[in-house]
């Protein structure tokens, strides 16, 4: 989840095995990937949902995106954030944070924010928000390990 | 004066957004909310739309919605 | 976990949590202003609760929760977060240049004529150097031995193979031209413009670009965005069509598909123009280009007049310059391609079915010959033309063969081929956009488009031949 043009479907790219499918969410004609993606051995289904700025959606997009989060089971909801831009995109990820579905916050573009003068405290930003929090460069792959490593975390967590 | 009169290049900060309420959703999840600092950077012609650069990131928006967004200029 | 509102506001919270049990992140979205949750609160409770907020911040309640909340996002963003100033990068420059009409507007058009040159150089290289040798040679060999074998004559035949002797274009069959078509000629046009789709995405040129035509595109009613199906629909209209639901209307989706429909000419269709308008000179050419884009505009605003529904203005964020990624781009375009051989394809296969069986059990001839009086005296068209405008309604490139010759043994004259040539282009582009409209707009929304697109294409051939009457042609 997180907002258009923000890198998620780079990062499900990197993420997801080689199949990936188009499905046309039902009721609205907004397509989004599916994909499946391994974690501690056990294969689970991954969803590169559209791209939205807020819960309450004001395009089809968003309406696809809020209704696939609500009404599938989600294990865990992977915020990826436009680091150039992290005061709008925190907007959604307090949304989120309401819905008690675990929730990983994966600064995207740290490159560019780096680029752009803009240096951002993790941990601080993971204790603001009690959050586990990584930062990524989709577009590179650096920091997907880590991203990976955290899912897998929070996912025994959960077991427990 | 509204984004529509401001003149290109000049700094402005936004003092209040007119308008309906799904609008205004819009146009602050987009990032322009009252209070923030923007610089104008080219509007296109014939009631074209208008080009706001905030915090970095660049915002067009509609003719009608800029002559919404109310400003006042700054140094 | 959560983060606390003022004192006010999680009163408020608390009261409705209290009558009404839902869990607090349900209350809080309503509180935002989403319908669904709200309308599970009873009113009484609901004007009761906010009464206080509203008396306070003298808003609406959805109001000062937004700006509450948006206020916390940028609080924690600024705490977390050190901005060092620095002078904008040379991308962010360009970026900016791009954007600005004096020198964004030229710069779009030499894009826009770098993307068709090279689309017509790359496709028509694939088609002629790869395409065509592949099917004339080992393809052609391995279906007539298929089908010599089994059905060597009578219906069947004509079905699958068409008129034997005749290129891949004319023969008609269903495995000949029925394959021929959307794999040799449709395929490598719409291929290309997905490379091209993508990386003027990936690039982040594309926003720019919709601004840029934003102003024209919401004279009539749509937004810049809709520049995407237009470039889409210049290689093929079925694609283009299918890219229409990035709009959100329904009002812009119909207006959108009737313009693609009359006024940008497919791959079929810029072919019909330049084989037979072709040799006459550009001049001629560019005129009918200009004649479509007169129809785009005029149409445009005239439906978006007569239609109701709201037209909502472009609201979007500029994405910086960025170098595309050779990876992201082949996957992007290669899903699309295979979405639209999965979807597209299929109904291109239809269309020419129908047209086949149209065609053997001789309906098009019938109809040309009812029609032809009609057409005859309103276009100033010769008898023989009316045939190939009739079967050019769903086949483009049978049409050009028709045409040509009778313009060279001059049956025709140059400026009754003109108005022969600018309708085939108004009309339906071929028979499986015809399909894929009935998919998009239902049995009422194609009707009312195909009525739309005839009296538009009788009107302007009309008038073109009163023009060139009167200049005693």
């Amino acid at each position: 989840m997180g907002n258009p043009n923000v890198g998620k479907s780079v990062i499900f790219n990197r993420l997801t095995g080689i199949k990936v499918i188009i499905s046309n969410y039902p009721g609205t004609t907004v397509e989004f990937l599916e994909g499946s993606i391994i974690i501690e051995g056990k294969k689970m289904k991954i969803v590169d949902a559209p791209g939205t700025y807020s819960l309450i959606p004001s395009d089809k997009a968003g309406e696809a995106a809020v209704n696939l989060l609500l009404k599938e089971k989600t294990d865990l909801i992977i915020n990826v954030v436009d680091s150039t831009n992290l005061g709008r995109n925190l907007y959604l990820t307090l949304q989120l944070r309401e819905l008690f579905i675990p929730l990983i916050l994966d600064l995207n573009m740290v490159d560019v924010a780096r680029e752009q003068g803009i240096e951002i405290d993790i941990p601080a930003l993971s204790k603001e928000l009690k959050v586990s929090v990584v930062s990524t460069v989709a577009i590179s792959g650096e920091g997907i390990r880590e991203l990976r490593k955290a899912a897998a975390e929070i996912l025994k967590r959960d077991e427990k | 004066m509204s984004l529509v009169e401001l003149a290109i290049g000049m700094g402005a900060q936004i003092v209040k957004l007119k308008g309906g309420f799904g609008m205004q959703r819009h146009l602050i999840s987009l990032g322009i909310v009252p209070g923030k600092i923007i610089h104008k950077i080219t509007s296109q012609p014939m009631g074209g739309p208008i080009v706001i650069e905030i915090e970095g990131a660049r915002i067009a928006v509609g003719r009608g919605i800029a002559r919404r967004v109310i400003v006042k200029r700054i140094s | 976990m959560r983060i606390r509102f003022e004192p006010r506001i999680e009163a408020a919270i608390k009261d409705i949590q209290k009558k009404s049990n839902l869990p607090r992140w349900k209350i809080l979205l309503a509180l935002e202003g989403d319908e669904r949750f709200k309308k599970k609160i009873p009113e009484k409770i609901w004007q009761e609760a906010i009464s206080l907020v509203e008396k306070d911040h003298k808003e609406p309640i959805e109001l000062t929760m937004l700006k509450a909340r948006f206020g916390q996002a940028g609080a924690i963003a600024n705490r977390v977060q050190k901005v060092h100033h620095r002078h904008p990068t040379f991308l962010e420059k360009l970026g900016d240049i791009t954007v600005k009409p004096l020198i964004g507007l030229p710069i779009a058009v030499i894009i826009l004529m770098g993307v068709f040159k090279f689309f017509i150089t790359a496709a028509g290289f694939i088609t002629d150097k790869i395409m065509t040798p592949f099917f004339e040679g080992p393809y052609d060999v391995f279906i007539h031995f298929l089908v010599e074998g089994t059905f060597p004559k009578g219906f069947i035949h004509d079905m699958l193979i068409g008129t034997p002797g005749a290129g891949y274009l004319e023969s008609f069959g269903v495995l000949t031209t029925g394959i021929f078509v959307p794999i040799g000629i449709v395929l490598p046009a719409v291929l290309i413009f997905y490379i091209i789709l993508t990386l003027l995405e990936d690039v982040g040129y594309l926003p720019r670009l919709a601004i840029l035509v934003d102003t024209i595109f919401h004279r009539i009613g749509l937004h810049g965005y809709s520049i995407i199906p237009v470039i889409l629909s210049f290689g093929c209209n079925v694609p283009g069509v299918m890219a229409t639901r990035i709009l959100t209307s329904d009002k812009q989706r119909f207006m959108m598909l009737t313009l693609l429909g009359i006024s940008i000419p497919c791959t079929a269709q810029t072919a019909v123009i330049l084989r037979v308008i072709g040799p006459f000179g550009l001049g001629w050419v560019i005129l009918i280009y200009l004649i479509l884009m007169t129809i785009f505009v005029t149409t445009g605003s005239i439906l978006n007049r007569a239609l109701k529904g709201t037209a909502p203005e472009i609201a979007i964020e500029i994405p910086p310059y960025r170098l595309p990624r050779i990876s992201n781009l082949m996957m992007k375009t290669g899903l699309r391609i295979k979405q639209f051989l999965l979807e597209a394809i299929p109904w291109v296969f239809v269309g020419i079915i129908l047209v086949n069986t149209l065609h053997t059990l001789g309906i098009t001839v019938y109809l040309s010959r009812i029609s032809g009086p009609l057409m005859g005296r309103w276009l100033g068209l010769p008898e023989e033309a009316i045939y190939p405008l009739i079967i050019g309604f769903l086949r483009k490139d049978v049409a050009t063969g028709l045409l040509t010759p009778l313009l060279n043994k001059n049956i025709m004259n140059f400026y009754q081929a003109m108005v022969a040539v600018t309708i085939l282009v108004i009309y339906f582009p071929c028979a499986a956009t015809f399909v894929v409209f009935l998919k998009e707009l239902g049995i009422k929304g194609t009707i009312k488009s195909t009525f739309i697109m005839l009296v538009v294409a009788f009107g302007i051939g009309g008038l073109l031949h009163l023009i060139f009457s009167l200049f005693a042609l």
